[in-house]
């Protein structure tokens, strides 16, 4: 099968065969995923690429929830993958592929955001409240996204602990370790961030009060 | 705690579908990425070969200029270490050097301080050395910079050999010898009882002009008491002008009085809201007694120049200037809000680890036998914020230490 597609893509190279068709064969070859592992393993372009499609748009989500901009947060994705595709011998077949993927962006994204110094741009009180006057006019079409942006609206120190504690769900020893603070600073900027962010959601109408939650 | 878990579980249930789909630009600049970047295992062998590399060419450097002073109660001479190696004899005459004869490196080099024989030039791997003042031989000002001066005294040219094992030896860079040229390094050890407070200045102005601090006592700091301490190498320029460098670690705090904090901060509730700054404190703006100390602890490498503006040996007088490229290890503090009426715990990445400080100082140096003594103020001051951007004001620390040091000459 590896030799049928190494004459398909010398094939492609000389535009004998075209791309579409090209790309057709990789999507079956790369149809499972330990098809791609394999495939990123003998480091067959192709196949990262399959990995890649199969998990940038999903990664992307969590790079863009502690970065900045949209431009950091591919910045974050690209470093992200590089390692995946340097590092992918390491990975064991225990775990998904996608849970090791997602660690790996997860920590990049640490980094990143260690180093980044941009970062610190857009932290203030000042457009949070601005944020949420905006936003009120646009009630009716809130979605899913908007509650990414007000994660985004908290302070990098607050959306930080907060993304690793409340979605990612690592244990505020684990935040503290990562970050290179005390476990108790991690459990208070949780709790801090987790008021901003209910107030905001509140004020936006994408959750409700959890008295009002029991009644309904 | 079930609240908490519904609250986690509803924002991950919310964001659980979504996905962004990233620009064609990345995969391109992945793809560019992936055909530079090495084979995982390659950098091992990589890092390997450069690190012989490196081995190899210090060896060979420190081979180049390993030269010994030789000498017995009669006679004296240069030599090169690989030549002790070898059992050679000492020739009764200067011999003509140059690069092309090869025989020097493993020969004794013996050199007269009789000034007659000592007028004729030697060539010395493409270098000259003749006859120095009075007695001493010393190369030429080029070559004393790879090999330090050289100086041979009391050869007797009647006798005709020697065998090496018989030669007592010493370093080249015997102190007897450099003390005649005034050529010498020095360590310096010095530690440094210090005040510190930050410098608070206003980013951008707020309705057309900066905040006065001063007409608000809700926030503000107190300087408090910190402690540096270096190890510097001291080599002269000449003989008014010195450099310096080395490592110190310097603890610097300071403490915030502030009323509450962060937490008290509520978000605004009318919809007519509109301006943050009518973000209110629950608690009145009274100091209710928080003292907060902000702690920073860091490594420096500071580069010093020194100018000597009076004095002999015994008592002498400088001033000095520094930057001190910084890095700050360990730092823990608080900041005033927006408001400049409160305090809230700084976000460690808030913290600017990289830094850099100026210094200035004055003092005194007291010769006290083996080593002197040095002592005299110094200010200093931090040149970029503590913060990176967040907060509306930049907060530069501003340093004044009694500095207290001991230098140890070596040769």
């Amino acid at each position: 099968m590896i030799f049928i597609k190494l004459f398909i893509n010398q094939a492609a190279l000389s535009n004998i065969f075209p791309k579409e068709i090209v790309y057709l064969v990789d999507c079956i070859m790369y149809m499972t995923e330990e098809a791609i592992l394999k495939g990123c393993l003998n480091k067959e372009r192709a196949a990262q690429k399959a990995l890649y499609e199969k998990y940038s748009a999903k990664m992307l989500v969590i790079c863009y929830r502690y970065a900045p901009n949209i431009a950091d947060a591919e910045d974050m994705l690209q470093e992200s993958f590089i390692k995946v595709f340097s590092h992918i011998h390491q990975f064991e077949s225990k775990g998904s592929l996608e849970g090791w993927v997602r660690k790996i962006v997860v920590h990049t994204s640490i980094n990143q955001l260690k180093k980044n110094k941009k970062f610190s741009d857009c932290i203030d009180v000042v457009p949070m409240a601005e944020y949420i006057m905006q936003k009120e006019k646009l009630t009716a079409n809130l979605e899913s996204k908007d509650i990414i942006d007000c994660i985004r609206m908290l302070p990098v120190g607050y959306r930080t602990v907060l993304n690793l504690y409340a979605i990612e769900g690592y244990a505020h020893r684990e935040i503290a370790e990562m970050l290179n603070i005390e476990e108790s600073t991690s459990r208070s900027q949780y709790v801090r961030a987790k008021q901003m962010l209910e107030k905001m959601l509140l004020r936006l109408q994408i959750i409700k009060p959890a008295a009002e939650k029991k009644r309904s | 705690m079930q609240e908490d878990f519904s609250f986690e579980e509803r924002i991950k249930e919310k964001i659980s579908g979504i996905r962004i789909h990233p620009s064609d630009k990345v995969w391109k600049a992945l793809h560019q990425d992936l055909s530079r970047t090495f084979h995982p295992g390659m950098q091992y062998p990589v890092l390997l070969f450069i690190f012989i590399i490196l081995i190899f060419s210090s060896l060979s450097i420190s081979n180049h200029s390993a030269f010994l002073f030789i000498y017995t109660d009669n006679y004296s001479a240069i030599v090169n270490k690989s030549a002790l190696t070898h059992t050679e004899t000492l020739e009764n005459k200067p011999q003509i050097l140059n690069k092309s004869n090869d025989a020097f490196r493993y020969r004794l080099l013996p050199i007269t301080h009789d000034h007659k024989q000592m007028s004729e030039v030697y060539d010395y791997e493409g270098f000259l050395f003749k006859e120095a003042a009075s007695k001493y031989v010393a190369l030429k000002e080029h070559l004393s910079e790879r090999t330090d001066t050289v100086i041979a005294e009391r050869i007797n040219l009647s006798e005709s050999s020697i065998s090496v094992s018989d030669l007592k030896k010493t370093n080249i860079s015997n102190r007897e010898l450099i003390e005649k040229k005034e050529k010498y390094n020095a360590l310096q050890f010095y530690i440094a009882p210090s005040y510190s407070y930050p410098l608070v200045t206003q980013r951008e102005k707020n309705n057309g002009s900066y905040y006065d601090f001063s007409n608000d006592s809700s926030s503000y700091y107190i300087p408090s008491a910190g402690l540096e301490a270096g190890l510097a190498l001291w080599k002269p320029i000449n003989n008014k002008w010195a450099i310096k460098s080395g490592f110190l670690i310097n603890m610097s705090t300071y403490e915030l009085r502030s009323s509450s904090n962060m937490n008290d901060i509520e978000m605004p509730k009318s919809e007519k809201t509109t301006n943050s700054n009518e973000l209110k404190n629950n608690k009145p703006s009274s100091l209710s007694g928080a003292k907060l100390m902000n702690q920073n602890f860091r490594f420096s490498v500071p580069i010093e120049v020194e100018y000597m503006l009076a004095g002999n040996k015994a008592l002498s007088f400088f001033m000095s200037g520094s930057l001190q490229p910084s890095f700050s290890v360990y730092s823990t503090g608080n900041i005033i809000t927006s408001e400049f009426k409160d305090h809230t715990p700084v976000d460690p990445y808030l913290y600017r680890r990289f830094n850099v400080l100026t210094g200035l100082e004055c003092f005194f140096r007291l010769n006290a036998g083996s080593f002197d003594i040095q002592a005299g103020p110094q200010i200093r001051y931090q040149l970029l914020s503590n913060n990176v951007g967040a907060s509306p004001y930049r907060e530069h620390l501003m340093d004044y230490s009694m500095k207290i040091g001991i230098i140890k000459k070596i040769y």
